[in-house]
């Protein structure tokens, strides 16, 4: 009798572990197998030798490592701002063998019905995201500002140098210019490093964008540094520079600086098409886990100026959607800010 | 009036401008204003070299390439030494127009190669095809091949650790 | 943070030139700079692979360097990565990097009358001669150097770009229109892709592969590799279309004294270059290009050019590397890199603890001079390793069609590919060889349709900068308005010129 419950109980725990496991997708040891041999692809949506490559390249490497027996090759698949090799991405067959690193500036895209899109950003396999953009305002030294308060405070236009129409820094200087509120004037047609330029001859007068790519301004003194954004905090070399955390500002205002903080926070991401079988995915999570905190990949990323700050599977998906799900009348007002015909 | 190579050439720019600028009328103002101003007069003058080509009489040849060959033959009989321009057989009109669509399609055999199978292996295989089938040897048609496959598998596979584009088939091949 | 080798207060310039030879000359510096030439030459002469690649290669190395070290290593093989590419683009009308594409111009025809010794000689002293004078004009102008880079903004960079442009009427050969034809197609091409002024999507016909626009690499290569195969499968031989190599007036040397012959030419476009290098905005592909329109412009013999003139090879080969020394300095003084390759050294240069900025030419001159002595070597060495080779290379063109075609076509496609990595553009190569068949067969200049692609955009992106700025009162800037008179006798000289002949042909004076 006694021995007929505990063989019940056993069985049932059993069966509740099983249950567990099975929700939790452990990877099995048949998924583990799976990649013996195996070629992965990792696709990188842009050509080779920019950021996206580099990270590609490393994380590549390591994620090797993690998955024994496996090769993972890169495949460079440029073109239209990262739209072909996220639709490529989207497209492959979702067997766990593909994955693929793009801008998650896409969300705009996306949130706009840019033409060409094929994918849903809620929809793929999330994997992870290396590093955080973080994102500075400067302003010019020729310029009054000393701080960000005076920026805010000012009655003057402030023209601020963008790429292009509808590129990510052109969409985030609209979108602040109402969340903050200030008033910048996106000037388009500065590509490149041009806008420091202009903002060395005093055509223009705030610049923002990636605290890596302005570095070389920065360190050179020309113009001071206002506040920071895109990452959850402040970052060490910026320890005197307001974060925007600590600007208060509407209801409204925040929502919109939470989806430009959010696209910048899932700097460098990876992901793979949507439907690869969970024990797979959790296979592939684990190992890019390990990949980005392995201590020889921070060193190496030391060397080549690649930091790390990742983050993993469902956060990911959850900053994803969070960005993407706007109030409404908050989609209207993007669509009208990113104005592609 | 018969239609020559340059009525046909003509006719294309008239095409390519006139396009152009149809399509550049559906875009808005600040987006189809420099295109218009440089594709109008353009198109303008397609039409007008096409008028002038078909009044004017058929040239005697004077094409830019003859030019060239009489700068060159010009340089020959002014210097001294052993200098031959090389015997060139005269070739008439309906043998150049053989070898163009020769060589023409030779180059879209290339493609079609990379398309299905990708550069490590279109390059060898046409570059043994186009040697042997224009009578080079064996020996040097396979030396040249391995030599350009080598060269570019050590550059870039190796160097520099590029994806060389593999075609439709390969991977296809490869999932099975 | 690397501290300047002599200490920390303002330096003489006297103390920097000089501070700066010895550092360049130091060990381990001068070991690494002789390590890396050879690699950036080979570079260079595989059309596909650009200098950024070997940045991209080489940066890993230099961690713990000492920041003399790290530049030399990597200046070093980014200072000739241009004079490599001049090889495949005179010997198979192939720009080895995307500059190049101007040497394509004069450089081949040059091989196919047989003087394709010539052509290598004299780029090959250009590049060297070039890339020394500018280095020595950017050392001389660092005193005036901010306010002279301040000076140039949209509106300057329009009317440059105006000027430039303006050379299409010189460069059209016999037919005027045919060349502004060739000008606009080039133009229309630069347009395609995202406009970044509306964001509209312009002449992509759906295709995604066209909204980044289309890399002038794919279009030179089949305008001018893809054309010459096509040429060389209707009309077999090789090549040159001469016999043999052994003729005087061909060789090596000749193009070396020609750099000589024509030093006045060489010192300007190397002067030219190296500001427009110094001034980000232009885009280094222009210089090598502006700088042809500019030997058109003053040449004594403009009937010659496209037909194989050596002045056009040295003008455009001393601008492409004389502008690389010119990109340093925007990257130093302000942090603001004047190209891409400039983007990833400075990158490099902060990893090995340097910092641009005023500091830079006040402190730290002497490192400044560094990499200044570093070009110069750098540049002459390359050179003399090349010299000894030209002669044997230019025998290449020698050599059969049926061994040359496939060679050329191969190297021409995958290098298309490998630029842009997007297999679709080699579509794109294809179509403008049979364009530029027909357009060698009917009599269109091809320079023209180049230069309109290199400076298309940046005109039109300019002028509605300057619009958005100041409205048309752009146009009244003071350096504006000398470019623009500049533009205007440009165009209307050779007219009066005309002319005038005419005249006093039928006064029947003399």
């Amino acid at each position: 009798m006694k021995a007929q419950k505990l063989i019940g109980l056993a069985l049932a725990v059993l069966m509740i572990g099983a249950f567990a496991a099975t929700v939790q997708a452990a990877p099995t040891q048949e998924d583990l197998d799976f990649y013996k041999g195996k070629l992965v692809t990792y696709i990188v949506a842009t050509k080779p030798g920019g950021g996206y490559d580099a990270y590609g390249r490393l994380v590549g490497r390591y994620l090797q490592k993690y998955l024994p027996g496996s090769t993972v090759i890169i495949k460079n698949v440029p073109g239209a701002g990262h739209i072909i090799g996220a639709n490529e991405v989207y497209l492959s067959k979702p067997d766990g063998l593909i994955i693929g690193t793009f801008n998650t500036g896409l969300i705009y895209s996306q949130i706009v019905g840019q033409e060409g899109i094929k994918f849903d950003l809620t929809k793929y396999s999330w994997i992870g995201k290396a590093s955080s953009e973080t994102r500075v305002i400067l302003a010019g030294n020729k310029t009054t500002y000393q701080t960000i308060k005076d920026v805010l405070d000012s009655k003057d236009e402030i023209k601020v140098p963008a790429s292009g129409v509808g590129s990510q820094d052109f969409n985030e200087t609209s979108v602040l210019a109402i969340a903050l509120p200030a008033k910048f004037k996106p000037i388009p047609g500065y590509g490149g490093n041009e806008g420091e330029m202009a903002i060395l001859r005093g055509e223009c007068q705030v610049i923002i964008g990636s605290y890596t790519g302005l570095m070389g301004f920065i360190k050179s003194k020309e113009c001071r540094v206002l506040l920071q954004f895109g990452s959850e905090h402040k970052i060490p070399a910026l320890a005197n520079v307001p974060h925007i955390s600590e600007l208060s500002v509407s209801p409204r205002g925040k929502s919109l600086i939470n989806l430009v903080n959010n696209i910048d926070m899932i700097g460098r991401l990876t992901a793979a098409p949507p439907g690869v079988p969970a024990g797979r995915l959790e296979v592939l999570r684990d190992a890019y886990k390990k990949a980005v905190t392995d201590p020889e990949i921070l060193q190496e990323g030391a060397k080549l100026g690649l930091e790390f700050d990742p983050a993993y599977g469902d956060d990911v998906q959850k900053m994803i959607r969070e960005a993407i799900n706007q109030p409404e009348d908050n989609l209207k007002l993007l669509k009208e800010i990113i104005k592609i015909e | 009036m018969k239609l020559q190579g340059k009525h046909y050439f003509d006719i294309f720019w008239i095409l390519f401008f006139g396009g152009i600028m149809i399509t550049a009328f559906g875009y808005r103002y600040k987006a189809r204003l420099i295109p218009m101003v440089v594709t109008l007069p353009c198109l303008a003058f397609a039409i007008y070299r096409f008028i002038v080509d078909l009044r004017g009489k058929e040239e005697e040849g004077a094409t830019g390439e003859d030019i060239l060959l009489q700068g060159i033959k010009e340089k020959v009989e002014g210097v001294s030494l052993g200098f031959k321009q090389k015997s060139r057989m005269k070739l008439t009109a309906a043998e150049k127009r053989r070898r163009l669509l020769d060589i023409s399609l030779w180059i879209l055999i290339f493609l079609g190669l990379i398309f299905t199978v990708g550069f490590l292996y279109a390059i060898p295989i046409f570059t043994v095809a186009y040697m042997r089938i224009k009578r080079e040897s064996w020996v040097l048609s396979v030396l040249c091949a391995a030599g350009l496959w080598v060269g570019v598998y050590l550059a870039f596979v190796v160097g520099t650790r590029s994806y060389l584009y593999e075609g439709l088939v390969i991977p296809l091949l490869r999932n099975q | 943070m690397g501290k300047g080798i002599t200490g920390g207060h303002a330096m003489s310039l006297w103390d920097g030139i000089w501070g700066g030879l010895a550092a360049a000359t130091s060990w381990p510096a001068c070991a690494l700079m002789l390590l890396t030439i050879p690699i950036g030459l080979v570079i260079g002469i595989i059309p596909g692979m650009g200098g950024n690649m070997g940045l991209a290669l080489l940066i890993p190395f230099t961690f713990g360097m000492q920041p003399i070290a790290g530049f030399a290593f990597l200046l070093g093989m980014h200072a000739v990565v241009h004079t490599g590419g001049s090889i495949p683009a005179i010997l198979f009308d192939t720009p080895g990097t995307g500059p190049n594409a101007a040497t394509c111009i004069e450089g081949f025809p040059m091989a196919q009358k047989g003087e394709a010794g010539r052509a290598l000689g004299a780029a090959l002293t250009s590049s060297m001669l070039g890339g020394v004078l500018g280095a020595i004009f950017m050392a001389m102008i660092i005193p005036v150097l901010r306010p002279l880079v301040l000076a140039f903004g949209p509106p300057e960079f329009f009317m440059m770009a105006i000027m430039g442009l303006a050379f299409i009427s010189l460069m059209a050969g016999e037919s005027l229109l045919k060349g502004l034809m060739a000008g606009g197609m080039g133009l229309i091409i630069s347009f395609v892709g995202m406009d970044p002024q509306t964001g509209v999507v312009r002449f992509s016909y759906g295709m995604l592969g066209l909204m980044d626009g289309i890399n002038i690499v794919t279009v030179v290569v089949g305008l001018f590799a893809l054309a010459e195969v096509i040429d060389m499968g209707v009309k077999g031989g090789a090549i040159a279309h001469t016999e043999s190599a052994d003729v005087k007036g061909t060789g090596v040397m000749q193009g070396i004294k020609d750099c000589f012959t024509y030093w006045w030419l060489l010192l300007r476009c190397s002067i030219i270059g190296n500001i427009i290098g110094i001034i980000p905005g232009l885009g280094g592909d222009a210089a090598a290009f502006i700088c042809y329109g500019h030997a058109v412009q003053t040449t004594k013999q403009r009937d010659q050019f496209g037909k194989g003139c050596v002045e056009g090879v040295i003008a455009t080969d001393s601008a492409h590397n004389s502008k690389e020394g010119g990109a340093l300095i925007p990257t130093l003084a302000f942090g603001v890199p004047g190209s891409s390759g400039m983007a990833i050294l400075l990158g490099a240069f902060m990893i090995l603890g340097v910092s641009p900025g005023r500091e830079m030419f006040t402190k730290h001159l002497d490192l400044v001079f560094s990499m200044v002595w570093v070009l110069v070597f750098a540049n002459i060495i390359a050179v003399m390793l090349c010299l000894p080779f030209a002669g044997k290379m230019a025998k290449i063109t020698f050599i059969r069609t049926s061994v040359m075609i496939p060679f050329i076509l191969v190297c021409g496609i995958l290098g298309s590919y490998l630029t842009t990595s997007k297999i679709g553009d080699i579509l794109i190569t294809v179509i403008f060889g049979g364009v530029g068949y027909a357009m060698k067969k009917f009599d269109y200049a091809r320079g023209p349709l180049i230069l309109g692609i290199v400076l298309g955009r940046i005109a039109e992106n300019a002028l509605h900068v300057s619009l958005n700025l100041y409205g048309l009162m752009f146009l009244f800037r003071p350096i504006t308005l000398i470019l623009l008179i500049i533009t205007l006798a440009t165009v209307l000289f050779p007219v009066y010129k005309d002319r005038v002949k005419k005249r006093t042909a039928r006064g029947g004076i003399g």
